[in-house]
């Protein structure tokens, strides 16, 4: 018998990077309930196998920064995986535990990270193409301030660079596990 | 886009080999540094389709001194393996801040950089700085002295 020696593995990897992504703002005034966030949207259909078996889990993952507005503004989010079956027009959440909460309480707080998120979702009722995205809230409305995707202030080796357009390039991805 | 990628490829795992001496490291001056056991070259033998070379890093954070810190990360490159003097920084959208206030706080911090697929061998490492002097912060260990050494992978997306 001879075997291949490299493997081709066939699990249907879609990534999506959005390279000048514009600041999402997130205020109290507008978000305490879910909204969507940009640049984490994706659309994707388990693999099926030579064998007409269908994977059995997906990997949701994406990864985004978070950032403050000022000095003294704060990241609290509570944040959700949400489907749609109808091509964006509707979204629920995923559910099956795929909530969860980031930051701190009171006066202490996370005022800027990067947020690295998968999901192993079962694809047990999942046989057409679903879109994908991750939605948040403000876990508090006092003080909870903050951007998506643009560093608020930035100093290099050269000193002070804020004025320029730094951010971190979202991006999304799935893939299929059998 | 969708496309298939050789899984030996894909599960690239850099481990530098300096990366297990790592000591823990202080940043609490206005000057940048290599953020140490960050540096990795990566060749790009045959990119089967793909659109993208993944920097992908997890770093332990310890709170020690401050209770407000910041650091500026950014992702360098070096072009030319063979000349030092190639390595830049990939600019504006290559940098995430890592802030904390009022709050003793260890962390592990993750991210991914994804760079335009490329032929041949390159580069890279990170480098970071705090904000100002009075921003105090620890990398590669937490605040009871256990050490975490850094891991980066890298792979073609």
């Amino acid at each position: 018998m001879t075997y291949l020696n490299k493997c081709y593995n066939n699990n249907k990897i879609k990534i999506l990077v959005e390279n000048s992504p514009n600041a999402q703002h997130i205020v109290a005034s507008t978000h305490t309930s879910f909204t969507n966030i940009t640049y984490t949207e994706i659309d994707y259909k388990p693999q099926t196998y030579i064998d007409g078996s269908k994977a059995s889990f997906v990997i949701y993952s994406t990864s985004i920064l978070l950032d403050q507005v000022s000095n003294s503004s704060k990241t609290a989010g509570t944040y959700r995986l949400a489907k749609s079956t109808d091509n964006g027009n509707t979204w629920v959440e995923w559910g099956d535990n795929t909530n969860f909460h980031f930051s701190t309480w009171e006066n202490c707080s996370i005022d800027a990270s990067v947020l690295d998120i998968n999901f192993c979702l079962d694809t047990a009722s999942w046989d057409d193409t679903l879109k994908l995205q991750m939605q948040l809230k403000l876990k508090q409305t006092v003080g909870a301030e903050f951007n998506i995707h643009k560093n608020y202030q930035f100093y290099d080796q050269s000193g002070d660079v804020s004025s320029a357009n730094n951010v971190y390039k979202p991006k999304v991805m799935c893939w299929s596990i059998k | 886009m969708t496309f298939f990628i050789p899984t030996d490829d894909r599960n690239n795992l850099i481990y530098n080999a300096s990366a297990s001496a790592v000591s823990y490291q202080n940043f609490y001056s206005t000057t940048q540094s290599d953020i140490d056991g960050t540096e990795v070259s990566y060749e790009v033998k045959n990119s089967f389709n793909a659109s993208y070379v993944v920097y992908d890093y997890t770093i332990q954070q310890a709170w020690q001194e401050d209770l407000d810190s910041r650091i500026y990360i950014e992702l360098w490159q070096q072009t030319d393996v063979n000349d030092s003097s190639t390595y830049a920084s990939l600019g504006a959208s290559y940098r995430v801040t890592e802030k904390f206030d009022n709050q003793r706080q260890d962390n592990v911090l993750t991210g991914k950089f994804l760079v335009p697929i490329y032929a041949g061998i390159r580069k890279f490492k990170l480098r970071a700085r705090p904000r100002d002097s009075g921003s105090y912060y620890t990398l590669h260990m937490d605040s009871s002295y256990n050490r975490y050494t850094p891991i980066i992978k890298m792979y073609i997306f």
